[in-house]
């Protein structure tokens, strides 16, 4: 269906298009490797950045940006950034398009979780040689941009999941934070037994995020869905299936309800105890709180610690985030990167956070004043250390959902996790890896 | 008759009850939607949600590009249609007769296997980033030639072969014999297309590299994101602009609308 | 585009009157040729340019390999031939959105129908007053933006949301609307149906116009009670209506693409995810001839459906 016309190449438009493609299905066939041209060795300069850079920002984050435009221009007078904002929800469609028809801005950021779909188009430059140390950033962040051993992506912001649970309520219910899984179930059957009727909150979409929610749990069980090689699935493993039974135990046992929180139930059911714990819940949560109940009102009835190790006592958390990327047809490469770079130094990371609140992808950020002193920002930075990155290929939001799925069977249907999981092996070994 | 209205007022009151909602929604504060999600009324009637969508997320822009996009294609369709419509059902020529398929065709396919390949012919036509190339694949929508096909068969052909015989050539058939009988069908034309282009998302929001070319449903997105979640009032106020335009523009079109309607497929 | 044009309107196998007599006179003469050319080529160009080559192109894609690795070098893919098609078919998840896709038509056409010719009856002579009030009203929903109506359905049917904070007050239980596979599909329904009754509502109140009143008069003056009318009298001179929104309303509904991928992303446990969900899915995995060849699959399906139904509506003479 696409045809590939950079200004580079430009073919004749109309009935040479169909022709082409009579010609392409006849006579084609793959010629020798020629995706994902690896970065050329090249490197940017030290000198200040000019031209226009245009960049496509998905998210909330675009509305804050221009501030850091700002201040980039302060010390790179001569150039421009143009911002354009992307509904999250599109954002790989639009850049499907504009990477089939060579239009590419000169710079985006991506999510962790899109990474890998993104960089399996081959439309990415790697990073140039370089331009920042790797050992600066938090691994869960730089990995999910590595493909066969190349980077293609600078963290720019990064989160880590913790447990968030109601202080006031443990307090009444007289139990301390747990530290490992037999605490979590003792510590939700203690506030049960003080009326609260759901005490966790789980991931229940059943969807990828779900299965990564389990395979979190599977990291501080010691396993892991997917082999260290990124060569093959393991979602059958002994340790993933423990895990599967330990976290839907949970649901089964009337600790945290198949239903919900979705959408926007988190901060209610949690504010009305319904919910007394978020399990594995993202930072962002804590300051929805304050929105919703009155500022002040967190610092009140919440406390945050890491989630809680298994019995093989590994800590693991489900972290994610954002990173730049360069596509490769793009005008202004240079200026590009050296924006990216800019906002991974110490001072834009923390003052992003200012602006923000996400939180540093790089460390020595994290050992600034303004990061210490806050329970959450412990909590949250500890919790980076012990990140997992989620299986690291393209078919993993197939593979993901897919697997959310089987789980919805266990916790709905009579289904052992060990079967479901079975079942999810399978269907993800016909998936495959997505790699070549 | 009261049993019918009163049919008639629950099944309105069922079907406009997301409105209503909205409505008061788009006058909510986020904190509301986060601590109260299952609120109908707003704590306090607040514009803060429809000044901030025009102050700080540009939203005339967008509407203004809408509206040029929206009032263009109504005009390509009612023009466009209205040709082709009188060509295919009142006129005799070799060919025809593989036309009429091509335009059932093209009212189905799926629209997720075009909208790359579009896109791409539109780069190397050199009118990307243009709302010219957002409106372009809607000019002649394939729906509006059906509409006026249907409608031109009830058009009498007599009136046109009393006009042939006092030797009026085809541009007077067409402009003052043809055109002056399709009102009604020109309207439904003009409402559909109007629905189609106002409405449209994803295809504007792939052509557009800027946000000046946004048009008001891609605007809407892009001013309700937050952080990890949706900004409710905005989206909300926004959803209250956006239909506000063919809501009127139904409520004085509709007489016409069902007639044309009528006409176009029921005879 | 597609589906909302499709479903906001008024398609139709209306019988083409061909002219009787008087016609063959300058049957095929040259002018008239050259005008309908000319007048077609707007159309034509469009049609060429933004629909057949593209066409085209998906086509030929869904013949190959293809991946999104391909995507900036798409002619350098393996021609595969219909293997693709053969994958798609045996995949088991392609089998459920077909099977999912029916129910929504068997589910969705009748209600949306049944809904549109009730508010049409009532419209068209049950009431005096406020018409133009009321059959506006019952149209909003059509022509109301789908990224707001997804989030406001979204909204209003989570669990803590308006509807089940309302249902709560009243002591009725609270489903789980968008997560319990069978209120999903309720929900994905009842959503469909509210966004596309008001077309039929248009289609049948147009019908009705055609539908002389004096029928009825003298059908009262009989003594014929409304059921009795309604059954002997207006549904079978309505029935080249009904047909035609039976035509159009499972077109609309074999494409059901929105509600489902807004409202539940095709979940839980894929009870929802229709065709053209799959194929936005796999287009978005990557899988692009996968993608291509689901959309081939299901545009076969429609056109097959559409044919049949369109021949099913041709008068008899």
């Amino acid at each position: 269906m696409r045809s590939h016309l950079t200004k580079r190449n430009r073919v004749l438009l109309g009935a040479a298009l169909v022709t082409a493609t009579a010609v392409a299905l006849s006579g084609c066939g793959r010629s020798a490797d020629s995706g994902n041209a690896a970065g050329e060795g090249t490197t940017v300069d030290d000198k200040p950045a000019t031209g226009t850079v245009e960049l496509w920002t998905q998210g909330a984050d675009g509305a804050k940006l221009p501030e850091m435009f700002a201040e980039f221009q302060k010390e790179n007078p001569d150039v421009e950034i143009n911002m354009t904002e992307v509904p999250a929800e599109e954002f790989s469609s639009k850049m499907t398009a504009a990477i089939t028809a060579g239009t590419v801005p000169d710079l985006i950021y991506a999510f962790s979780e899109n990474q890998a779909g993104l960089l399996a188009t081959g439309g990415f430059d790697a990073v140039p040689e370089g331009l920042v140390e790797e050992d600066e950033f938090f691994d869960a962040l730089w990995s999910t941009s590595v493909v066969d051993d190349v980077a293609y992506g600078i963290p720019w912001y990064s989160y880590a999941n913790v447990l968030i649970y109601r202080s006031d309520l443990a307090a009444q219910a007289g139990v301390e934070a747990p530290t490992d899984w037999d605490e979590l179930r003792t510590f939700g059957e203690a506030l049960k037994g003080q009326g609260v009727e759901f005490p966790f909150a789980l991931a229940v979409n059943y969807d990828q995020y779900t299965a990564w929610q389990v395979g979190v749990m599977a990291a501080q069980n010691g396993g892991s869905m997917i082999s260290d090689d990124l060569s093959e699935w393991t979602i059958n493993d002994p340790k993933v299936v423990e895990a599967l039974e330990y976290w839907s135990s949970l649901v089964k046992d009337g600790l945290a309800s198949p239903d919900g929180p979705q959408f926007l139930d988190t901060v209610p059911w949690s504010s009305q105890g319904k919910n007394a714990a978020i399990v594995d819940g993202g930072p962002w949560f804590a300051s929805w709180f304050d929105d919703a109940n009155g500022e002040g009102w967190g610092a009140e009835h919440l406390a945050f610690v890491p989630n809680p190790v298994g019995p093989t006592g590994d800590a693991a958390s489900t972290t994610g985030g954002g990173s730049w990327f360069v596509p490769s047809d793009a005008e202004n490469k240079d200026a590009a990167w050296k924006f990216a770079r800019w906002m991974s130094q110490p001072e834009q990371q923390i003052q992003w956070y200012e602006i923000f609140k996400n939180m540093p992808a790089l460390k020595a950020a994290w050992d600034e004043p303004e990061m210490q002193g806050d329970p959450l920002l412990d909590t949250v930075r500890e919790s980076l250390e012990v990140g997992v990155p989620r299986p690291n290929v393209p078919t993993w939001s197939q593979v993901g959902d897919m697997i959310g799925q089987q789980i919805e069977t266990v916790v709905r249907g009579d289904v052992s996790a060990q079967d479901a999981l079975d079942e999810a092996q399978k269907q993800a070994e016909a998936i495959g890896m997505g790699t070549k | 008759m009261a049993l019918n209205y009163t049919a008639l007022v629950v099944i309105i009151v069922f079907m406009l009850l997301p409105f209503v909602w909205v409505f008061f929604g788009s006058f909510k504060t986020q904190a509301e939607f986060m601590s109260n999600p299952g609120a109908w009324l707003p704590e306090a009637f607040q514009f803060d949600n429809y000044v901030r969508l025009f102050a700080d997320r540009g939203f005339g822009t967008y509407l203004m590009n809408s509206i040029i996009v929206s009032v263009v294609a109504i005009a390509g369709n009612v023009m466009f249609s209205a040709m082709a419509g009188y060509a295919l059902a009142k006129l005799r020529f070799r060919g025809r007769r593989i036309v009429f398929p091509l335009v059932i065709v093209s009212m189905i396919v799926p629209y997720v296997a075009l909208f790359v390949p579009q896109f791409v012919i539109v780069v190397q036509l050199g009118l990307v980033d243009t709302l010219t190339a957002i409106i372009l694949p809607m000019l002649v929508l394939p729906l509006s030639v059906f509409i006026m096909r249907q409608f031109a068969y009830s058009v009498p052909f007599e009136l046109m072969e009393a006009a042939r015989l006092d030797g009026a050539g085809e541009a007077r058939l067409f402009f003052r014999i043809f055109l002056p009988l399709t009102g009604p069908g020109l309207a439904t034309v003009g409402i559909l297309s109007f629905l189609t282009s106002w409405n449209n998302f994803l295809w504007p929001l792939v052509v557009a590299q800027s946000q000046k070319t946004y048009t008001a449903p891609v605007g809407l997105a892009v001013a309700s994101q937050a952080s990890n979640t949706i900004s409710f009032g905005l989206l909300l106020a926004g959803a209250v602009v956006v239909l506000l335009p063919i809501l009127i523009l139904f409520l004085f079109l509709q007489k016409y609308f069902i007639q044309g309607v009528a006409t176009a497929g029921l005879k | 585009m597609t589906t909302t044009a499709t479903r906001a309107v008024v398609t139709s196998g209306a019988p083409s009157r061909r002219p009787r007599g008087g016609r063959k006179a300058h049957e095929g003469s040259r002018a008239e040729a050259i005008t309908g050319w000319l007048f077609l080529v707007p159309f034509l160009v469009i049609f060429v340019v933004f629909t057949a080559i593209p066409t085209v192109l998906a086509v030929g894609s869904s013949l190959t390999d293809m991946g999104a690795r391909d995507i900036r070098d798409p002619f350098n893919v393996n021609f595969v031939g219909f293997d693709s098609f053969a994958a798609v078919i045996a995949n088991p998840s392609f089998q459920s959105s077909f099977l999912n896709t029916i129910m929504f038509v068997v589910l969705c056409v009748p209600l949306s129908m049944a809904l549109g010719l009730a508010l049409a009856l009532i419209l068209n002579n049950g009431i005096r007053r406020l018409r133009a009030f009321f059959r506006a009203a019952a149209y909003v929903p059509v022509i109301t933006n789908i990224v707001a109506a997804a989030v406001i359905w979204q909204y209003a049917f989570s669990i803590s949301g308006p509807v089940n904070t309302t249902l709560g007050n009243l002591g009725l239980p609270q489903p789980n609307w968008l997560g319990e596979p069978g209120w999903a599909i309720t929900t994905v329904v009842g959503m469909g149906v509210w966004r596309t009754a008001g077309t039929c509502m248009i289609l049948f109140l147009a019908g009705l116009q055609a539908v002389p009143e004096e029928i009825y008069e003298a059908a009262s003056t009989d003594g014929a009670g409304w059921v009795r009318r309604l059954w002997s009298i207006t549904l079978p001179l309505l029935r080249p209506t009904t047909l035609l929104v039976t035509v159009l309303m499972t077109v609309s509904f074999l494409n059901i693409f929105e509600e489902p991928y807004l409202l539940t992303k095709g979940g839980p446990l894929g009870s929802t995810r229709s065709i053209a969900v799959w194929v936005y899915e796999q287009f978005g995995f990557g899988n692009i001839s996968a993608s291509m060849a689901g959309s081939v699959l299901l545009l076969l399906l429609v056109g097959i459906v559409a044919i049949v139904q369109f021949r099913m509506l041709r008068p008899k003479h």
